[in-house]
């Protein structure tokens, strides 16, 4: 007698496409995924609680280890969170290098993303693009900050250092030729039959389930809604800068594929507009050596490549954070996964986990 | 837009690092000027701000709001703990507010409280753009009314609240740890809980 029965597959924490050490329990019913629980927490190492004994400089230093391909964002979205409770004002100079610092990490991260995402499916090439290029802005937040991954590249109140003498030349070439490069990711995937054959149609997310999911950045653009923190709350001086902000129609991974390599352009534009305007001047405010905000608590969010990083600290007067939080894009935009990859194939399953675009030390923390 | 951000660069090859003489330039804007003799406290953090989520709350739900509270810009609520619900579902449903969006939600411990818990919830609206924080107030083991039914996203968030504090959250569907081992002991968010140590007990897992 012929009998089909339910079938219990584990993927990861050790799996190449998982990005990490993410935990897939896959219920199948042959290769159509019926079912997910997700896994998570292999990389968590209590940076919340560690925050509450630590000052408010030493943090920043944790917070590049949450999302360590877009450290920045994490520095960024901190340093601006404690501004924000304190009421400092940041001087022109130090924000303008923010942006352009903060927005060549938006390429670096995307391009990571790109180079796993497209590795992943199947197309090899593309990764070796992607990381030439990451390279070139690797070494410049080399020389900008010293480090490679782990910058703590701010300061809270501005920056530690102005930028080296050459480094916006270093970057106006970047943006020189980084359209020509784009250009040869674009001929090999946009229009290669066996890229849309993987991603047309997989890991559909409409607009209300994405909003319900709490999902934010590239896809929740993706599905239509034209929501990104720089437009709708503009931190910084994001509000002095033209930049479209692409969405997709179709919901789908090819749909957020596209949404990101647009966002890369479009931050390039933000990069040259802010080499332009860069003004003169002192890149440190005048803030005291004691950060001892007073009582009161704030949540404060930036646009990072992955969607709306959030960050909540509660200060009861001290020179410590009584409650540090960290809303992570990654966590919240994973917890759609089950709904995206319900119906379809285990090999969509790879795909959506790289759309989704998570870095675990954000999602685990 | 270019033309209104180029006059502070003025001189263009003005060198960075001028030491602590801008004053030339720094006339036109209001810009590296003003916070140079403006001392940080001269901002007040905790002014009122108008919201209209505030108002139509109070006007809906008069007897829910405990306190209000403001600082540097949101507007706090902190709630009744049996109204947070029908607050909640108005808030998402009210087609002028519209808070569709749960951008946070996390729990917070004071042990010296009373109420030892704070739940606090982050709302925004995508479609107008406002914000409001929710709050309400737990004593140890009472559980906070899950929040899933209105926004899927609590999900996780109330499995980490759970996980890391222990806030047991009521009606939500599928409550167990997140981030932590399942047999872990102990909730390691609540201020007894020790950041470091040689003694691994509480680390224990079977």
């Amino acid at each position: 007698m012929f009998r089909t029965e339910m079938m219990d597959i584990n993927m990861g924490p050790q799996h190449p496409s998982t990005h990490g050490v993410l935990r897939l329990k896959l219920m199948l019913d042959g290769e159509i995924v019926t079912d997910t629980d997700v896994l998570i927490g292999y990389l968590h190492r209590g940076v919340e609680k560690l925050c509450e004994s630590k000052n408010y400089h030493m943090i920043e230093p944790y917070t590049d280890r949450l999302d360590y391909v877009a450290a920045m964002y994490e520095n960024l979205g901190y340093v601006e969170t404690v501004e924000k409770l304190m009421g400092i004002t940041v001087p022109e100079r130090a924000e303008y290098i923010r942006v352009i610092t903060a927005e060549l990490q938006r390429i670096a991260s995307h391009l990571v993303w790109l180079g796993t995402h497209a590795l992943d499916i199947g197309a090899m090439t593309v990764f070796f693009y992607c990381f030439r290029e990451r390279e070139i802005l690797l070494d410049l937040f080399e020389a900008f900050c010293g480090a490679r991954l782990t910058y703590n590249a701010y300061r809270i109140g501005g920056l530690p250092w102005d930028v080296p003498p050459g480094w916006t030349e270093r970057v106006r070439h970047f943006v020189k030729i980084f359209p020509g490069r784009q250009q040869e990711y674009d001929t090999l995937l946009t229009k290669n039959r066996i890229w849309i054959g993987r991603t047309k149609g997989v890991g559909i997310l409409k607009a209300e389930d994405a909003i319900d999911f709490g999902v934010s950045g590239p896809c929740l653009r993706a599905a239509g809604v034209s929501y990104d923190v720089r437009r709708a709350h503009p931190y910084s001086v994001y509000d002095r800068f033209q930049f479209d902000i692409p969405t997709g129609e179709n919901c789908d991974t090819y749909d957020r594929y596209l949404v990101r390599m647009e966002e890369m352009r479009q931050s390039l534009r933000i990069v040259q507009q802010a080499l332009d305007g860069l003004p003169a001047g002192e890149v440190m405010g005048k803030v005291p050596k004691r950060i001892k905000p007073p009582v009161g608590e704030v949540y404060h969010t930036v646009e990072g490549p992955r969607g709306e990083l959030g960050f909540y600290i509660v200060s009861q007067g001290e020179d410590k954070p009584y409650r540090m939080r960290f809303r992570s894009p990654s966590f919240v935009n994973l917890q759609a996964l089950p709904h995206m990859v319900k119906g379809s194939l285990v090999a969509d399953v790879v795909a959506v986990i790289g759309t989704l675009d998570i870095v675990l030390g954000d999602v685990d923390r | 837009m270019s033309d209104e951000i180029n006059p502070p660069s003025g001189p263009p090859g003005g060198p960075p690092g001028s030491g602590p003489s801008p004053a030339p330039p720094a006339a036109p804007p209001a810009s590296a000027a003003p916070p140079k003799p403006a001392a940080p406290a001269k901002v007040n953090l905790t002014a009122e701000v108008d919201s209209p989520v505030l108002r139509a709350v109070k006007e809906k739900f008069p007897q829910a709001i405990q306190s209000v509270s403001f600082y540097a810009g949101e507007v706090t609520l902190l709630l009744d703990k049996d109204s947070l619900l029908p607050v909640c579902r108005f808030l998402k449903e009210d087609p002028g507010l519209r808070l569709d969006y749960l951008s946070n939600l996390c729990g917070v411990d004071y042990p010296d409280r009373e109420k030892r818990f704070e739940v606090v919830y982050h709302l925004f609206s995508i479609s107008l753009r406002h914000r409001i924080n929710l709050k309400i107030q737990l004593a140890d083991q009472e559980p906070a009314p899950s929040v899933v039914n209105i926004w899927r996203t609590a999900n996780w968030h109330e499995r980490e609240a759970f996980d890391l504090l222990g806030i047991p959250f009521e009606g939500h569907p599928d409550l167990r740890r997140i981030l932590l081992a399942d047999e872990w002991q102990g909730h390691p968010l609540r201020k007894e809980y020790p950041t470091r140590g040689y003694d691994r007990d509480h680390m224990k897992l079977r």
